[in-house]
């Protein structure tokens, strides 16, 4: 074995790695090579130094912080995890598409008419309860006299033969309840309306446009029902307060119906506004139609009278509805003719 | 092994069977034992090889919870001890190899000058000129051959067990560690008497 072969094999043989047939050729180079001796005894004192290292230890808490990693989550803590993190990531993801859903189904229900529908049929009984009790401001008020007319035509009717469908009109004898024996006067009305197109010949009771009342929580069902066979009587007797059918088609939810016939339309809506202004009645819609000027007022039952004369003077006034009893404040529809 | 005044399990030639089948069992108290019994001498693999305490530290971690998701699969083929330096030293390596040690070769870097600075006292009365130099030389060489003199003078491994840890065949394992020696000595030169 030469110089450099020996060289090469310094190292396993510190270590002892070598058999013993190569570690005795080693011994013998050496035994006459002192240069080889002098690396050797180089290579020993460094692994000398190296093994004085002091051996690096674990900082303090290492255990506990890998048996905390190790150890297994509850089930719920996984499930928070598998949920919810990374939180900046994952939350405004279910965010958004809890916000897309929420805006995706109100889009469906609303683009959907069989959904709507489907919903109303579930709750027939509460929804003539619910347009009994809380609607209709009444329609003595501006807004729900507003609300009303503005109605889509469409979903009256649509309403009307929900309300007729789920409660037939039930015979006066029979106890019920008022709030499910009287529909909603605009429910009623607009069935009546439903009537006539049907070219039904029974004659609508004035009674059905009565504007209505809010329900009095002191008086009895008892006095309801002598109230409402009270005024079913006084219709009956009065033939010349109903409506005619243009009329009540014409009338909507207004109690009192009317046409004025003048001569100078401009002449008359100018009178017609300084009338309503002097009586300090509310003129709440005015509009155009193809028979012509169509005011929706409402005034105070003291005025009416003046108010009803003073239209007769300024041209030709006919009443086409009117109720036995008029509220406080009085929903009116003039008709201007010319 | 009696350099961290531990209680080896392996150090009698090989693992207690009762031990290991505890561990493959999956027994908390078990794993508890291994992580304290070698947490030393896997954490100083790592800060060895990857020059900084808290990166050092990570993969350390890791290489327990690793050990911990394969414990099932162990088949005593290989001491613990061989198969713990295995998954610390690949780890390592596969970190010093990737992207992510730009950064921490900077403080590497950062070290190296602090250690380089002779002419400092209180870093020569904290480590020593010596130990300082040394550190520096180890720090200096090649990852592959690194490694293998962690394993071997500093970690005690043999031939055969680093071969095995590292997948490498003896001869390369020889050669590979010959020539860090060399490197290092010719750069202690000037500490040897």
């Amino acid at each position: 074995m030469n110089y450099h072969e020996t060289r090469d094999w310094l190292s396993p043989y510190l270590d002892e790695a070598l058999s013993a047939d190569e570690r005795a050729r080693i011994d013998a180079h050496l035994q006459d090579c002192t240069e080889c001796r002098g690396e050797l005894d180089r290579f020993r004192q460094t692994l000398t130094l190296l093994h004085r290292l002091d051996p690096p230890r674990a900082p303090v808490g290492f255990v506990d912080r890998v048996l905390a990693q190790a150890r297994p989550l509850p089930w719920y803590r996984r499930w928070v995890a598998r949920v919810f993190l990374p939180l900046p990531v994952k939350l405004p993801i279910e965010a958004a598409a809890l916000v897309m859903l929420s805006i995706g189904a109100v889009y469906l229900f609303q683009r959907t008419p069989e959904l709507r529908q489907a919903a109303r049929e579930e709750t027939p009984q509460a929804t003539v309860r619910s347009e009994t009790r809380t609607s209709p401001p009444p329609a003595s008020s501006p807004e729900g006299f507003r609300a009303r007319s503005a109605e889509p035509e469409s979903d009256k009717l649509k309403l009307q033969r929900k309300v007729a469908g789920a409660k037939p009109p039930l015979p006066s004898s029979e106890p019920v309840k008022p709030s499910e024996s009287v529909p909603a006067p605009s429910v009623q009305a607009e069935a009546k309306k439903e009537e006539q197109a049907a070219g039904s010949v029974a004659a609508p009771r004035s009674s059905d446009l009565r504007a209505p009342a809010a329900p009095s929580p002191a008086s009895p069902p008892a006095q309801n029902r002598a109230d409402v066979s009270k005024e079913r009587a006084q219709d009956s007797a009065s033939p010349l307060l109903r409506p005619s059918g243009a009329a009540k088609s014409a009338l909507g939810t207004a109690i009192v119906a009317g046409r004025l016939a003048v001569k100078d339309r401009e002449a008359a809506e100018q009178a017609l506004s300084d009338l309503l202004n002097r009586l300090k009645a509310t003129e709440l819609s005015r509009r155009r139609d193809s028979t012509g000027l169509v005011v929706e007022v409402l005034v105070s039952k003291d005025a009416y009278p003046e108010l009803t004369q003073g239209l007769a003077r300024i041209g030709s006034w006919t009443l086409e509805a009117e109720p036995a009893e008029l509220p406080a404040q009085v929903p009116m529809r003039l008709r201007l003719l010319e | 092994m009696a350099r961290y005044g531990l209680t080896v399990r392996d150090e009698a030639g090989g693992d207690a069977k009762e031990f290991v089948d505890r561990l493959r069992a999956g027994e908390p108290k078990a794993f508890e034992e291994l992580v304290v019994t070698y947490q030393h001498r896997v954490f100083g693999v790592a800060l060895r090889m990857l020059r900084n305490a808290a990166e050092a530290e990570e993969v350390s971690q890791e290489a327990f919870l690793r050990a911990h998701r394969a414990l099932a699969d162990f088949r005593g083929d290989a001491k613990l001890s061989t198969w713990l330096y295995a998954i610390v030293s690949r780890l390592c390596l596969t970190r010093l190899a990737s992207g992510e040690r730009r950064m921490v070769r900077q403080g590497e870097e950062i070290l190296m000058r602090l250690a380089n600075s002779e002419g400092d006292p209180s870093d020569a009365l904290e480590r020593g000129e010596v130990e300082a130099a040394l550190h520096r030389a180890i720090a200096e060489l090649p990852e592959d051959r690194r490694i293998v003199v962690v394993l071997r003078d500093l970690e005690g491994l043999s031939y055969e067990e680093i071969a095995q840890a590292l997948d490498l065949e003896l001869g390369t394992v020889r050669s590979r560690l010959h020539r860090a020696r060399m490197d290092l000595k010719d750069k202690m030169e000037r500490f040897l008497p």
